[in-house]
């Protein structure tokens, strides 16, 4: 199975729509990503925790530090209303971006 | 932005974040092996190394790399500041003093000239108006009071707009026994709406009980006062305050914020008929009469009267009136609105405005002194450090990096500067309140946000004017110059610093010269002698009141005796050495009659006035100190019914009967042809204050003052007291009038605290110019100090040289001692040039003395001459122990 790499700000929309969900800890969301894209797409720590920071930066997450249920001290990341915003509009991007690459990949 | 505060926030916490990754990432990898997605060691050990490589490229977003760097700066430069103390404190001092002045003066322009008056809705919608009349010759007058037929006259030109006349005095407020004199506003029923003020507790007047006919019976209070003497009562019924002996009921509170229209704070407001009001005959009061404006007046013109439409109906009703009140005189008057500030309306401005906008340029030029002292200092301490930047000009930081180190370190020592300046400047402007302005209680601390932005604004100005000392140096600094050549600096260096010297010792002489000009005015003035013996000589005037509070005209014969039995009394005192009896008070009064030279159509003049005449008792001259030049004074026989006599004083003998004896000759005064002989010619004195051209004066004997040559009555009592005897002459003389007076106000005081008055501007002038000229001078010799002493250092190896060939030690001393003298001299004569120039804006300061005069001209040479001795005698001294073997070793 060859992992792919995720195009730029992609992983960001990723990260957004899977918190839009429910509050997650950075496992959490890795693990989640990884199920849902059935092991095409893996997000290393690499890449994830640098974005997570970014993101909360500018405002669209908030990290609270909680408990997990085997009651393990856990940094939980939670949408924000501008996160969820910015959602929207990501999601309309790549909505319409894909139509594109989609026309150009498969000629009528 | 927001994104950038989240940054900032995090650059602030960042050892913290980074504790929490450190955690976040370790629970990640417990996660990880327990759902055993990584088995294999290898793998696991992979993932360990890849921690390190995700911190760091997490970490990137809570680190901001010039704020990395600025602290790094920040760190070198209190480091570096701290290493060299002696610098960062003179630096940070004067800066202190240059920016702590300005703040000072600033505040108190601040207050004069740009503050509208607190609490008023929209003051700059409000219309101070002023008057300008016309005298013979187009002479201009221009006044903000008006009397009250004016007032009147004015009102009905302007009926639908709302305006408002008050006057400002002091009373006296009495609690118990004591009493105190507090600055009261005495106004109309509109005052409160036309400034749109509300009253926080009470009522404002009722028209019907603020006019000025009726005696005043309420008061409005301010704030203060209500807090402090009512004890912020909440019921205002049945509240009363004594003032001038009178009981006013409290009717309002003024809210907290409003102090009345002027510089100093009213405490409390009556209505126009409270004012003293003199009674001039029975039944005709002041206000009946078109003399002696009070009342000033404010305006808020409706949205739809133009300044221009408002002047001219202002301009129309006072022209009318004038003329219809019988002063034709006046029908060219213009009246006109200005601003609500007083200092900024056309009115001439008074001495303590000229003196404060002087003293803003003269704090301007010690920050400029500040300024060119500290780059010098810089400048010192770039050299010093040529070989650390060389080194690190070679080891490949970048210049602008360097640069902004600089700047950080200059942006640390102007901060310091600032924070100390606000210190000194809140002190120098209460210093300069009171000192300037006394008898005004001012609300408020002197330094306000105002100051504070402003003090902000100057020094970002300063710094980045300094700035500019360093960024010169580095844009052409060589490296391998500097590497080679060491501690020694290349010549453009020490000229650059030579003209700074140069610079701020001419900035230091023209106010040096300023401040000589203004010690030399003040020695001057106080050595006029004003023709009396100040000092023992004390007059008092006792003045009956009317029933409307105001002071009596009248000399009624009740005083009149009084007058008399008293100085028959105090003769016989022995504090006292002689009494006298006068219409007038030796300066002060005086009256104009036509007075003319028996045979001469024109009265004389001198100085475009003629003569002022005072009736005097025989004993007058001998009291007040007037030497008789020549015939004689009067005598206890100058009577009604004897030979009508007068005397006069040398100016009027020159100018009536020049080359002739004025003994003999005939005066006629009052329009009569009656002849009155001159029997004596008295010295000339001053008849107002101390600071007068001279006048022309006649004396005439009580007992033969009157039109008719009867008695007149005498008004003042003259008492001179023997030496050193002043004040039990005047307690003697007080407690005898108020026993015979008990219902009056009595003046008393001694001639030298009549006119201590008049010293006040020169005095103030004198310190204040004196103290930041020294501190001009301190600070400039501390700049030539540096300079000198740098380059005697500079030139130890060439000193060595000398000396090793024989040089005497004497001749290296003189020659480094020249070398500062001939810097400070070229700055001298730039100084002195400019404050040649600059003298001739500022000559209302000075009394009869001018740059040009000798005495001027040698102290500035002399002190300056003295500070670049003293500035360069150190260095000199250890020049001349240089020894050539220490010398040629130093490179």
């Amino acid at each position: 199975m060859t992992k792919r790499e995720l195009l730029p700000g992609l992983l960001d929309m990723l990260v957004l729509k899977t918190l839009s969900v429910q509050t997650m800890h950075g496992y959490g969301i890795a693990q989640h990503l990884q199920r849902l894209s059935k092991e095409v797409i893996s997000v290393e720590e690499g890449s994830l925790y640098p974005a997570l920071q970014r993101m909360r930066q500018k405002g669209w997450i908030k990290a609270e530090w909680g408990q997990t249920p085997n009651n393990q001290r856990a940094r939980y990341y939670t949408i924000t209303t501008l996160g969820r915003k910015q959602l929207g509009e990501q999601e309309e991007g790549y909505a319409e971006l894909m139509a594109g690459v989609r026309r150009i990949m498969k000629p009528a | 932005m927001r994104e950038w505060i989240a940054r900032l926030h995090d650059w602030f916490r960042r050892d913290q974040l980074d504790r929490e990754l450190r955690e976040e990432l370790q629970f990640h990898q417990q996660q990880l092996l327990r759902d055993g997605a990584s088995t294999s060691a290898e793998h696991a050990a992979r993932r360990l190394g890849n921690t390190t490589l995700v911190r760091e490229s997490a970490r990137e977003r809570w680190s901001i790399p010039w704020m990395d760097n600025l602290q790094q700066d920040v760190r070198y430069a209190v480091r570096g500041l701290r290493r060299n103390p002696g610098l960062t404190i003179v630096v940070v001092l004067t800066l202190a003093l240059g920016l702590g002045a300005n703040a000072g003066v600033f505040s108190l322009l601040n207050r004069l000239f740009l503050q509208t008056p607190q609490g008023v809705a929209n003051a700059e919608g409000l219309r101070r108006i002023y008057l300008t009349q016309f005298g013979r010759a187009g002479k201009q007058s221009l006044s903000n009071k008006y009397n009250y037929p004016e007032l009147v006259d004015l009102r009905s030109a302007i009926p639908e707009i709302a305006n408002t006349a008050y006057e400002t005095d002091s009373v006296s407020y009495e609690v118990a026994s004591s009493s105190r004199f507090i600055t009261a506003t005495f106004t109309d029923a509109n005052y409160w709406q036309t400034l749109g003020v509300s009253l926080s507790r009470g009522r404002p007047f009722a028209a019907n009980e603020a006019r000025i006919e009726i005696p005043g019976t309420v008061a409005i209070v301010s704030y203060r006062f209500w807090q402090r003497n009512l004890h912020s009562a909440d019921n205002l019924a049945g509240l009363n305050i004594q003032l001038n002996g009178k009981r006013y009921d409290v009717i309002g509170v003024a809210p907290e914020n409003f102090e009345g229209l002027d510089v100093g704070a009213t405490e409390v407001w009556l209505t126009l008929g409270s004012m003293s009001i003199e009674e001039f005959e029975p039944g005709r009061f002041w206000y009946n009469v078109r003399s002696d404006g009070r009342l000033q007046m404010v305006v808020r013109p409706t949205t739809s009267t133009s300044d221009g439409a408002l002047n001219a109906r202002l301009t129309t009703a006072y022209r009318s009136g004038a003329v219809a009140g019988g002063y034709e005189r006046d029908s060219t008057a213009r009246v006109e609105g200005g601003s609500i500030i007083g200092a900024r309306g056309p009115l001439a401005k008074g001495a303590e405005q000229v003196i404060a906008t002087r003293l803003a340029w003269v704090s301007v030029f010690v920050l400029l002194i500040a300024c060119a002292n500290i780059a010098n200092l810089l400048l010192t301490r770039l050299t010093e450090r040529q070989r650390e930047i060389a080194v690190r000009l070679a080891l490949g930081v970048s210049r602008s990096r360097l640069m902004r180190q600089f700047f950080v370190e200059l942006f640390t020592l102007t901060s310091l500067s600032m924070v100390a300046a606000l210190v000194v400047g809140n002190w120098a402007g209460s210093l300069l309140r009171s000192s300037l302005i006394p008898g005004v209680r001012w609300s408020g601390s002197a330094i306000d946000l105002k100051t504070i932005g402003g003090i902000t604004a100057a020094t970002v100005i300063v710094t980045f004017l300094l700035a500019l000392v360093p960024m010169a140096h580095l844009r052409r600094f060589g490296t391998t110059d500097a590497l080679r050549n060491g501690q020694r600096a290349t010549s453009r260096h020490s000229r650059l610093r030579a003209t700074l010297v140069m610079g701020q010792t001419a900035l230091a002489v023209v106010l040096l010269s300023g401040a000589m000009l203004c010690v030399e005015s003040l020695r001057r003035v106080m050595s006029v002698h004003i023709g009396y013996d100040v000092q023992q000589v004390a007059f008092a005037i006792p003045k009956l009141k009317n029933e409307r509070g105001g002071e009596s005209f009248e000399r009624t014969i009740e005083l009149v005796r009084v007058l008399r039995e008293t100085s028959e009394q105090l003769a016989r005192s022995p504090n006292v050495e002689r009494v006298a009896l006068a219409s007038h008070s030796p300066i002060g009064g005086f009256s104009m009659m036509t007075t003319r030279v028996f045979g001469v159509d024109s009265e004389p003049k001198l100085n475009g006035s003629g003569p002022m005449v005072r009736d005097v008792s025989p004993d007058y001259m001998t009291a007040v100190g007037l030497r008789i030049v020549s015939g004689r004074a009067f005598a206890s026989n100058d009577v009604q019914g004897a030979p009508l006599v007068a005397v006069v004083n040398e100016a009027m003998a020159r100018i009536a009967w020049p080359g002739k004896n004025p003994l003999g000759q005939c005066l006629t005064f009052y329009r009569t042809n009656v002849c009155r002989t001159v029997v004596g010619v008295v010295q000339d004195a001053h008849i107002s204050s101390v600071v007068e051209s001279a006048t022309l004066q006649a004396f005439l004997p009580l007992e033969q003052g009157s039109k008719s040559g009867g008695p007149t009555r005498p008004a003042v009592l003259i008492v001179r007291a023997k030496s050193g005897q002043t004040p039990a002459a005047l307690a003697q003389t007080r407690t005898l009038l108020e026993a015979a007076l008990p219902n009056s106000d009595l003046r008393l005081q001694t001639l030298e605290q009549k006119v201590e008055r008049d010293y006040r501007p020169w005095r103030l002038g004198a310190f204040l110019f004196g103290v930041l000229a020294a501190l001009a001078l301190l600070v400039a010799s501390v700049g030539l100090y540096g300079v000198i002493a740098y380059g005697v250092r500079r030139r130890t190896h060439e000193i060595g040289i000398r000396a090793a060939l024989g040089a005497e030690r004497g001749r290296v001393v003189l020659m480094v001692v020249q070398g500062g003298v001939t810097t400070v001299a070229i700055g001298s004569v730039l100084g002195m040039l400019g404050a040649v120039a600059l003298s001739r804006y500022a000559s209302t300061l000075f009394y009869e003395t001018s740059m040009g005069s000798p005495i001027i001209l040698v102290g500035v040479v002399a002190v300056m001459l003295c500070t670049s001795v003293l500035a360069s005698i150190i260095p000199a001294w250890q020049a001349g122990r240089v020894s050539p073997m220490t010398a040629l070793r130093s490179e």
